[in-house]
């Protein structure tokens, strides 16, 4: 089963997302931050990290750095975000996350880009 | 001697202030005018530098155009603030220019003017300017922090509905079809909202002069193909872009992000409206020195009265009842063509399609 870390300071929205995920069959760990992430990351070992860009304590591209120059910088990292404007998207990018998946998306976009990500 | 007289009776009558130089500026002849405009009696300034009246920040660029006008023989126009007899300073203009004896330069006059109100007008000015920049500003960022702050909960209503329909796929019950139709109109309303934020933040960074444009030698062709097949390839009713390319390769200059933002939107106005009514076409040709793009669509057309108003904000055609859009999109298409150096045009007769080109210039190398 794939193990998927979603990292979301909108407690709605993480929940909404791991519902979804669990209930087409992917196993879910839920982190409200950057700091948490990095925790679960160790933790959980995901297979594929989804990653909200703005949030308090360690924002989105902070977590990517630092996952980044971890031991677990394999693991895909794609960003789930607000932040709509090319810009962002090119600065996500040059962190080296796999994609920038923009808010509001639609469930087939999230779950092509996990199964395109995650090595079979 | 008469003519001197007559100079003479001139200066002492003039409101302005004028004044002759001897070659290290000092004060020669001073006109009574200086009594209403500084209070000083004019004799009492013979003799004096003129440095001793400017005020100190414009001390520099005074001394600098005296200098130049005894040493390049330059006339001057200056304005500085003066101070009069309170120790109070106001804003003046002065013009001076040498006066000669038998070709010899033997000092200079100049002329002063009060420029106080003209400066208060362009204080007004500068100041409404800088106000309409800041409430520019303000309201861009204002669209700009309202469409990330709404974009989660609208995310995570989103996400929701498509739960909800993904849990109503397994369950048996009467109500079902009626919760997915519900359910299926708050996403599509959803996303109608995030729609018409995306068009207002679009508008509202253009007018503040934040929209990214980095325009490239860049091949048409290949930016119709890639948009075509991004988006356009996958109806839902199978309807394609019937594709008619006259030159291949045609090279502008341009920024390739807008012009595809541009043919989707207009691409995918052709398809909106024409329901039903067979393909779109796109057709690429050369006229002079510009490429122009045909997308012909067979669909509902716009009637006469509303074709002229619609690169209006916010104004849909009367016909376009049940059909959802923002009112924004042909708005930017011109916005963006325009930013490009292009030219969009629509014709359109009710009932039988609509026709909307674009026209670039090419590039030569």
């Amino acid at each position: 089963m794939t193990k998927v870390l979603i990292i979301d300071d909108e407690v709605n929205l993480r929940e909404t997302i791991a519902e979804m995920l669990s209930y087409t069959g992917y196993h879910v760990c839920l982190a409200k931050d950057g700091i948490e992430g990095l925790t679960k990351v160790v933790e959980f070992q995901p297979d594929i990290i989804i990653c909200d860009v703005m949030m308090p304590e360690l924002d989105g591209y902070g977590f990517v750095e630092q996952h980044k120059s971890s031991q677990y910088a394999d693991v895909p990292v794609v960003l789930l975000t607000a932040k709509v404007e090319q810009k962002d998207e090119e600065y996500g990018l040059s962190l080296g996350v796999k994609a920038y998946i923009r808010k509001p998306f639609t469930f087939k976009d999230l779950q092509e880009k996990i199964n395109l990500f995650v090595k079979s | 001697m008469k003519q001197k007289n007559w100079y003479r009776l001139l200066a002492d009558n003039t409101i302005d202030l004028v004044c002759l130089h001897n070659l290290d500026a000092t004060f020669k002849y001073v006109s009574p005018s200086i009594q209403i405009l500084l209070g000083y009696d004019p004799e009492e300034m013979i003799g004096k530098y003129p440095e001793e009246y400017v005020h100190p920040e414009d001390l520099e660029k005074f001394k600098i155009r005296i200098g130049s006008i005894i040493k390049d023989k330059e006339r001057f126009s200056e304005q500085v603030r003066l101070k009069n007899n309170k120790g109070e300073y106001s804003w003046f203009e002065t013009n001076a220019s040498l006066v000669y004896e038998n070709d010899i330069p033997v000092g200079f006059q100049s002329s002063t003017r009060d420029i106080t109100q003209r400066k208060k007008a362009e204080q007004i000015i500068e100041d409404t300017l800088l106000q309409e920049r800041q409430l520019n500003e303000l309201r861009t960022n204002l669209v700009s922090t309202i469409s990330h702050e709404f974009r989660t909960p609208m995310t995570t209503i989103r996400t929701s509905a498509e739960l909800i329909t993904m849990y109503l796929q397994n369950c048996q019950f009467n109500e079902a079809p009626q919760i997915e139709k519900r359910v299926k109109t708050i996403t599509e309303e959803i996303d109608r909202i995030v729609e018409l934020m995306d068009a207002v933040l679009t508008i509202s960074k253009d007018d503040a002069g934040k929209t990214s444009f980095n325009p490239i030698v860049c091949n048409l062709n290949e930016i119709c193909i890639e948009v075509i097949e991004t988006s356009f390839n996958n109806q839902k009713d199978n309807r394609k872009v019937e594709v008619f390319f006259e030159v291949l390769n045609v090279a502008i200059f341009a920024d390739s992000n807008l012009i595809k933002y541009t043919l989707f939107n207009v691409l995918s106005n052709a398809f909106k409206y024409s329901e039903g009514c067979g393909n779109v076409k796109l057709n690429l040709s050369i006229i002079d020195d510009f490429v122009q793009i045909d997308v012909i669509d067979n669909g509902i057309g716009i009637p006469k009265e509303d074709q002229s108003k619609l690169f209006n904000t916010f104004y849909r055609a009367s016909n376009s009842n049940g059909i959802q859009g923002t009112g924004l999109g042909l708005y930017i298409i011109r916005m963006f063509t325009k930013k490009n150096s292009g030219r969009v045009y629509l014709e359109s007769e009710l009932g039988k399609g609509t026709k909307v080109t674009l026209r670039f210039p090419l590039y030569k190398n």
